[in-house]
C-alpha cells in the first residue's frame, strides 16, 4: 500500500450479536460520531445501541399518501362531476362512495412507490456501488454472517493508530485500513 | 423482523439443526450457483410446454377473436373471467404471508415469505392477461386508463369494472416493489459471493451489483429499511383485502341472481386466501424437497401454513351454506331457483366437485397427522385448487346462463382454445416459479438468518 492513497475507513470484525451490540455502544460513547455497524440482517435493539434518532420516513410517506388522495380525488371528481359528465341510471355525477376505491388505491400505488424510491436514494443514498468496502474480505464477512464496526476517516477525530487500538480493546478483530478506490 | 421477543413460538425453533447463517447462505445461495439438474429441466420443458399452447390459443384468440371461445348469449363470460378471479385470488396468499402475517409477529413466515411473493406477482401476471383479452381488441387496452385523448373520452368511474383497473394495478405493482425491496440485501449478498472466474460470472456479477444499488448491510441503512418494510406491509394488508372486494364487486353491484348479494366480499377474500395457501403448499413442498430446504422450510411452518388452509376452507364452506340459507330466507324466487340450479341443474357436477374439494377434503387437517404429512398436504392442496376454479366456474356459468327470462337461457359448452388458455397461465405461472428458483434466493436470507438460532442478542441494549 503506498502511503499517498486516502483512508476510507478502518474496520473491525465481531463474531456474535451480543459482541456487537456493547461494541456499538461503545463507539456511540467514544469520540468518533462518523462511524456504522454492520449486519447481515436487522439485529434487535442496534438502533438504540448505536444511538440513531428514529427516521422521518413516516413523514415522507403521509405526504405521499397524500398526494396520491388528492389526485384520485380531483382526477375523479374533475371528470364525473366537470370534464365529463355521464348520467348513469340517474346516480348523481359527484359520488363519493363510488370514488373511495380508487381513492384507497391510489393513495397505496403512490405512497408505496415513492417511500421506497426516497427510503433509497434520500434517506440511505443509494446507490453507492463505489463504496470502498464493496469487494473486501470486510464486506464479504458481513455481508454473510459476521458483525462489523467502521469508523470513517471523515471523522474530525480520526487517527489511523488511535482508531486501531481503540477497535482492539473493544474486542474486534481483523482490524484493517480500507483505502479508497483509485481513480475516484 | 427486529421485535420479536414475545414470540410465543420460542420453544420451536425456526431453523432446525441449528444451521449457522454462512451455511444459511450456502443452502439458499446453491440453486443460482450450480448448473440445474436434470429434473429442473423436465419440469420447465413440461412448463414451456403449456405455454406453448397458451401462446398459440392466444395468438388464435388475438387473430381471429373471442369466437374462439365457447362464450356465447347470455354467458358473456365465462373461463376468461374465471380464470382471472382464480389468479388474483392465487395472489393473495403471497400477500397474506409477507405483509399480514408480518404485522402479527408470524416469524415462521420469514421462510417462505420470498417464494409466495413471488408467486403473488407470477400470479398477477397470468390474470392481468385475461380481463385484457377479454375485451377482444387487446391492442387497445389502454382505453381502460383515464388519460386524456384527442377523443375527449373518459373513463366511468362509477364502474367497478374500472376499480378493479386500479386495484390490479396497484396490487401488482405493489406486489413487486414489496418483493423487491426484500430482495435488496440478497443481492448485496449475491454480489459479495460471486467471484469473477468466467465471462458469465462476471455478467452475474453486475446483474447483482446494479440490482443491489450498493446494499453494504450497514445498520444506518437497515433503520429506513425495516421502517419502510413495515410501512409497506401494513399498507399492504388493507391493499390485498380490498383487491378481491373489488374484484367480488364486478358481481356484487350487477344484478344478476346469485351474484347479487352482500357475502360476496369476504367470501371472495377467504376464497382467495384459500387458494393461494393451497398454491403455496404445492409449490413449497416440491421447493423444500428439490433444494434441500427441509430445516429451513420446516414441517412445522408447513403445519401452520395447513391450519389457516382449513381456516379459511371452513370460511368458505360457511358462505356456500350462507348463500343457500340466504336464497331461502329471502324468498326471492329467482335467488332460490338460481341455488338449486347450481347444486342439481346441469353444471351440479361443478357445483359438488366445489363442495368436495373445498369444503370436505380440507376436514382432514383436524388430525395432526395429516396437517404435517407432505403427501397429504399435496393431495389436499391440489384438490383445494381444483375446487376453487371450479367455484368461481360455477358462480359466473350457472348464474349467466340462466337468469330471469327463459327464453334466453343457453347451455355453455368451453372450447380447446379455452383449455389452452387455462393450461397456458399455469405454463405461465410455472416457466416464471422454475425461472425464480434458478435466478433468484426462494428464502429470503436476511429475513431467515434473523430469526435463526443464537442470531439475535440475548439482551436487548439498555432500552429494555
Amino acid at each position: 500500500m503506498s502511503a499517498e492513497k486516502k483512508i476510507y475507513a478502518v474496520t473491525a470484525i465481531f463474531d456474535t450479536p451480543d459482541a456487537i451490540m456493547s461494541a456499538a455502544a461503545k463507539v456511540r460513547d467514544s469520540e468518533y460520531s462518523k462511524f456504522d455497524v454492520h449486519t447481515p440482517y436487522p439485529v434487535h435493539g442496534m438502533d438504540h445501541a448505536m444511538g440513531l434518532k428514529p427516521t422521518k420516513l413516516p413523514f415522507v410517506t403521509l405526504i405521499c399518501g397524500l398526494t396520491g388522495l388528492a389526485i384520485a380525488f380531483s382526477l375523479q371528481t374533475g371528470i364525473m362531476f366537470g370534464d365529463y359528465r355521464l348520467n348513469i341510471g340517474g346516480k348523481p355525477f359527484f359520488s363519493l362512495p363510488a370514488f373511495i376505491p380508487i381513492m384507497f388505491e391510489c393513495t397505496v400505488l403512490v405512497l408505496a412507490h415513492l417511500t421506497v424510491f426516497f427510503m433509497l436514494t434520500m434517506f440511505n443514498k443509494l446507490p453507492i456501488n463505489n463504496c470502498p468496502l464493496h469487494d473486501t474480505d470486510y464486506s464479504r464477512a458481513i455481508m454473510c454472517d459476521k458483525f462489523g464496526v467502521a469508523i470513517e476517516a471523515r471523522d474530525e477525530n480520526f487517527n489511523e493508530e488511535k482508531v486501531k487500538s481503540f477497535l482492539s480493546r473493544i474486542g474486534g478483530r481483523d482490524i484493517v485500513t480500507i483505502y479508497e478506490k483509485e481513480g475516484e | 423482523m427486529s421485535e420479536q421477543v414475545k414470540d410465543f413460538s420460542k420453544h420451536i425453533p425456526l431453523v432446525e439443526n441449528n444451521a449457522t447463517s454462512a451455511q444459511l447462505d450456502d443452502v439458499i445461495a446453491a440453486p443460482m450457483e450450480k448448473y440445474p439438474p436434470i429434473r429442473w429441466w423436465i419440469c420447465f420443458a413440461v412448463a414451456l410446454s403449456l405455454l406453448g399452447f397458451g401462446a398459440y390459443s392466444l395468438i388464435r384468440t388475438v387473430y381471429f377473436g373471442i369466437g374462439e371461445w365457447g362464450n356465447n348469449n347470455p354467458v358473456f363470460w365465462a373461463f376468461d373471467i374465471v380464470n382471472f378471479v382464480f389468479w388474483i385470488g392465487i395472489g393473495h396468499a403471497g400477500t397474506l404471508i409477507s405483509a399480514v402475517l408480518f404485522l402479527f409477529r408470524q416469524w415462521w413466515r420469514n421462510s417462505i415469505a420470498r417464494a409466495a411473493e413471488a408467486m403473488t406477482v407470477f400470479a398477477v401476471i397470468c390474470a392481468m392477461i385475461f380481463p385484457i383479452i377479454h375485451t377482444g381488441r387487446p391492442w387497445l387496452a389502454h382505453y381502460l386508463l383515464p388519460y386524456p385523448s384527442e377523443r375527449n373520452l373518459w373513463t366511468n368511474f362509477t364502474s367497478p369494472l374500472e376499480w378493479d383497473v386500479f386495484a390490479v394495478t396497484t396490487y401488482g405493482t405493489v406486489s413487486f416493489v414489496f418483493w423487491y425491496v426484500g430482495l435488496i440485501p440478497d443481492f448485496g449478498v449475491m454480489r459479495d459471493r460471486t467471484k469473477i472466474t468466467t465471462f458469465m460470472s462476471g455478467v452475474r456479477k453486475y446483474i447483482y451489483t446494479v440490482l443491489s444499488w450498493g446494499w453494504i448491510n450497514s445498520n444506518r441503512h437497515w433503520q429506513h429499511y425495516e421502517r419502510t418494510y413495515l410501512i409497506l406491509a401494513g399498507f399492504a394488508t388493507p391493499l390485498v383485502f380490498s383487491v378481491h372486494t373489488i374484484v367480488s364487486f364486478d358481481f356484487a353491484t350487477s344484478v344478476i341472481p346469485g351474484w347479487h348479494t352482500t357475502i360476496f366480499p369476504p367470501y371472495f377474500v377467504a376464497g382467495a386466501v384459500f387458494s393461494g395457501f393451497a398454491m403455496v403448499v404445492s409449490v413449497m413442498t416440491i421447493v423444500r424437497w428439490a433444494y434441500h430446504l427441509e430445516h429451513i422450510i420446516t414441517i412445522n411452518t408447513l403445519e401452520k401454513v395447513n391450519k389457516i388452509l382449513m381456516a379459511t376452507g371452513l370460511m368458505v364452506g360457511y358462505a356456500y351454506g350462507m348463500e343457500f340459507f340466504i336464497a331461502w330466507y329471502g324468498q326471492n324466487p329467482n335467488e332460490s331457483f338460481v341455488f338449486y340450479n347450481r347444486a342439481f341443474g346441469p353444471n351440479s357436477l361443478g357445483y359438488w366437485t366445489m363442495v368436495i374439494c373445498n369444503v370436505v377434503s380440507p376436514q382432514i387437517f383436524w388430525f395432526r397427522k395429516a396437517r404435517r404429512s407432505i403427501l397429504v398436504m399435496s393431495i389436499v392442496a391440489i384438490f383445494v385448487n381444483i375446487g376453487m376454479w371450479y367455484e368461481r366456474y360455477t358462480i359466473i356459468v350457472s348464474s349467466l346462463s340462466r337468469d330471469y327470462l327463459q327464453s334466453s337461457w343457453d347451455r355453455y359448452e368451453f372450447s380447446i382454445i379455452d383449455i389452452g388458455l387455462l393450461l397456458g397461465s399455469f405454463g405461465l405461472f410455472f416457466t416464471l416459479v422454475l425461472l425464480f428458483t434458478r435466478f433468484l434466493p426462494v428464502v429470503a436470507m436476511s429475513e431467515i438468518k434473523a430469526v435463526a438460532e443464537n442470531n439475535q442478542p440475548t439482551h436487548h441494549g439498555d432500552n429494555h
